[in-house]
């Protein structure tokens, strides 16, 4: 009878308050958390298992040969090369923006961002058609190895590089800005006060890029550029080994989690920016001719980028006939990968959504939420597809390794923490009041979630849903180890027929993945533009949330 | 202008040498527009200001802001977080490698109580401190025209009034013309020999008084 009494003391202590949102709430972070580091978890598990078995020796990771330490500076350089590259042009066209677009820079940022999403491998394609006609006139220019891998890379990163770029600047206060005005001129200003103001975000947008460029070997693969993510596919595919895999990705592993530890202050400043759409300039500012001169190139090297892209694409694709028989031919892998897409989205949101709200508690539990999202982005692609393999490859859970779930978790497992950025980032501006008064004035949770949070947050979830649609439809590094027998994404299958040369069918299915990202993009934009419209009156907060 | 409203219309007055102007208005009432014109961080859509005989805006001409000899204090103080005390004050100062204008400036300092300050940072110094700071640096660089947007909204009265006794020193011995935006009346007669009344974007009236210099 006391026995009792005691447990009934403990459930009413500790359990009586918790209601079932709270338990959605734990569940949905436990199954992020599972799913987003099951690949990691499963290759540890792995890499013990075998290490007590004497079949594998953890000290190899510290082992650096000298091809290992080769390719490990030759992804750094690399890395480093596009993301410096990527800053310096970011910067330039940002500020140009400010000079003379000002009103429309919004909107030009905006539709660049829709560039981001298309794959690199799509820009690769275009501009080895372009180097190898430059090839044709000048023959010691070069059409492979590091420095076409690197231009391409560039390329490929810039739209994002212009906007991280842009949302480090805006993170300025401009008031800081005006005061400074008063007394210098504006290149003074640029250099004394905006630009070590914004270091730290811009710091991060350089390791964004970094980790980018540094995980990802689509584009490097394709000029025969050897770099580290690379070979971690590379000996997987000769030895079948995870464990091999894992301990020979360790060095890459340590670079990107420095990296991340190095910029996880400057990710928390842009995404705290506020309101970085609106045209806070009064007067617009002057620079020098030197750097309007800089300005004006940068800007150039976006539009022959647009320009490369675009007529690459249509002129290769030649005939509206060959675009839809590419896509006809294609419409199996078209299927999966909308299908994989909708399931990312479907999967992703609800758990992010959870992440974002804990992301915003202070202390240890936000510091935690902040971990679990920003880790990810330091692990490559292919260590996620095989780790993928690894965790889920097992007799009790053999329902999940055919079909659509294994590319679904592994994009998932790369791409929720975008979504969980991109939440926190939408409920950091609404008003914790409103969820407040919901409380107070409704009891049932479903009314609660149905009638105010989610219309509150349904611009970030249109956001975060188009960006989670775009990054699917690109990925390549770990749903190439993760593709069931005898499915096919129209990534992958397009990065098979580049391997073979470019042709009219591979431009028309690039083409294809071009409009879909395109098409993704500019939906997740429109929800963008509808969000800051909204903003003045109803869902913008710009206070404190304890941190 | 904002959207199809104009923020300030019919505006026109002349600031003599040395004179001391408060423009008083509700909130809303554009004085802080008209302030921010006349700094050149905000470009008129019609119209002419003059410094000193020479055109600074109209519709040919912009000047940037720091080719009008200003001073300005900023109602948030805006302190750059990345400089200490002393570095703020000098970023405005054109020649530091005269050494006179320094011992000016570090006699400005003591005489405002922040002498002991010049190696910290913005947010290693109070609310009170961070506004004395504000004022050493728009003083600093001598300027024509000092310019203040509401320097005491937001702090306690005790404090405000110390600040007010330092601003109305500080001018007495400042050979600076003074335009003053409040929402105040208290501060603006306190400071002003010419009160301009602003509602809706228009002058509704003009006063002057007398005040001990």
């Amino acid at each position: 009878m006391r026995e009792m009494n005691r447990s009934q003391h403990f459930i009413r202590k500790y359990f009586s308050g918790i209601s079932l949102s709270t338990v959605i709430h734990i569940a949905a972070i436990i199954i992020f958390f599972w799913l987003v580091f099951s690949p990691v978890i499963g290759l540890i598990a792995e890499a013990i298992r075998t290490s007590l078995s004497g079949s594998s020796d953890l000290i190899s990771p510290f082992n650096l040969s000298g091809r290992r330490i080769g390719l490990l500076f030759s992804s750094i350089s690399l890395a480093t090369l596009v993301a410096t590259a990527g800053i310096l042009v970011g910067t330039l066209v940002a500020t140009f923006l400010w000079r003379k677009f000002r009103s429309f820079a919004p909107v030009i940022l905006l539709l660049l961002l829709a560039l981001a999403g298309i794959p690199p491998y799509i820009h690769a394609l275009t501009w080895l058609d372009v180097f190898a006609a430059i090839h044709a006139y000048f023959p010691l220019f070069p059409v492979s190895g590091w420095l076409p891998s690197a231009w391409v890379d560039l390329m490929a990163l810039l739209p994002i590089a212009i906007f991280l770029c842009w949302v480090a600047f805006a993170s300025v206060d401009v008031r800081l800005i005006e005061a400074a005005r008063v007394f210098r001129p504006d290149m003074t200003v640029f250099y004394r006060i905006i630009l070590p103001l914004a270091a730290p975000a811009l710091g991060a947008a350089f390791g964004f890029l970094f980790l980018i460029c540094c995980t990802d070997y689509s584009v490097p693969s394709l000029f025969g550029a050897d770099i580290y993510a690379l070979d971690i596919f590379a000996r997987f595919s000769a030895t079948g080994s995870a464990t091999q895999a894992f301990l020979y990705a360790v060095p890459l592993l340590l670079v990107t989690i420095i990296v991340i530890f190095l910029s996880r202050s400057g990710i928390r400043t842009l995404a705290q920016t506020p309101n970085w759409l609106s045209d806070r300039w009064g007067n617009p500012p002057v620079f020098p001719w030197y750097y309007r001169l800089l300005q004006g190139i940068a800007a150039g090297i976006v539009i022959l980028q647009i320009l490369v892209l675009f007529s690459g694409l249509i002129l290769s694709t030649s005939t509206l006939g060959t675009f839809f028989g590419s896509v006809f031919r294609s419409s199996d892998e078209l299927v999966y990968t909308l299908l994989i897409a909708a399931s990312v989205i479907l999967v992703s949101l609800p758990l992010a959504i959870a992440v974002a709200g804990e992301m915003k508690k202070p202390g240890i539990r936000g510091s935690f939420a902040w971990c679990i999202a920003l880790a990810p982005l330091a692990i490559p692609a292919p260590l996620i597809g095989i780790g993928m393999i690894t965790f889920w490859n097992n007799p009790s859970l053999a329902a999940v390794y055919p079909g659509i779930l294994m590319p679904v978790f592994a994009a998932v497992a790369r791409f929720a923490p975008f979504a969980a950025i991109i939440l926190y980032v939408q409920m950091r501006f609404i008003d914790p009041a409103f969820f407040e008064a919901a409380e107070i004035f409704s009891r049932s949770p479903w009314k609660k979630w149905s009638r105010v949070r989610l219309p509150l947050l349904a611009p970030g979830l249109l956001v975060s849903a188009g960006i989670l649609a775009t990054l699917s439809l690109a990925e390549l590094g770990a749903t190439l180890i993760v593709a069931p027998p005898g499915h096919t994404t129209m990534t992958i299958r397009i990065y098979n027929y580049i391997h073979y040369g470019a042709s009219g069918e591979v431009a028309g299915l690039c083409l294809a993945i071009t409009l879909l990202t395109l098409a993704a993009g500019i939906c997740a934009i429109a929800a963008l533009q509808w969000l800051y419209r909204r903003s003045g009156n109803m869902v913008f907060y710009c206070g404190s949330d304890g941190e | 202008m904002y959207g199809t409203h104009w923020t300030v219309q019919d505006i026109s007055f002349v600031i003599p040498d040395r004179a001391r102007i408060a423009i008083l208005g509700p909130s809303g009432s554009g004085k802080t527009t008209i302030l921010r014109l006349i700094a050149g961080l905000e470009v008129p859509d019609r119209g002419t200001i003059t410094f000193d005989g020479r055109i600074v805006s109209d519709s040919c001409v912009v000047a940037p802001p720091y080719e009008r000899s200003l001073g300005f204090v900023f109602q948030s103080s805006a302190l750059w977080p990345h400089m200490t005390v002393l570095q703020n004050i000098l970023f405005p100062v054109d020649n530091l490698s005269d050494k006179t204008i320094l011992l000016q400036i570090q006699g400005m300092m003591e005489r405002m109580g922040i002498a002991h300050l010049k190696d910290r940072y913005p947010d290693q110094i109070s609310g009170g401190e961070a506004r004395r700071v504000a004022l050493a640096r728009a003083l600093a660089p001598e300027p024509n025209t000092l310019l203040f947007d509401e320097p005491l909204t937001n702090i306690d009265h005790s404090l405000r009034e110390g600040l007010l006794g330092l601003i109305s020193e500080t001018l007495r011995t400042s050979k600076s013309r003074m335009v003053y935006v409040t929402h105040d009346e208290h501060e603006a007669r306190t400071l002003a020999d010419t009160i301009i009344h602003l509602e809706n974007g228009r002058i509704v009236g003009t006063e002057t008084q007398e005040i001990h210099r």
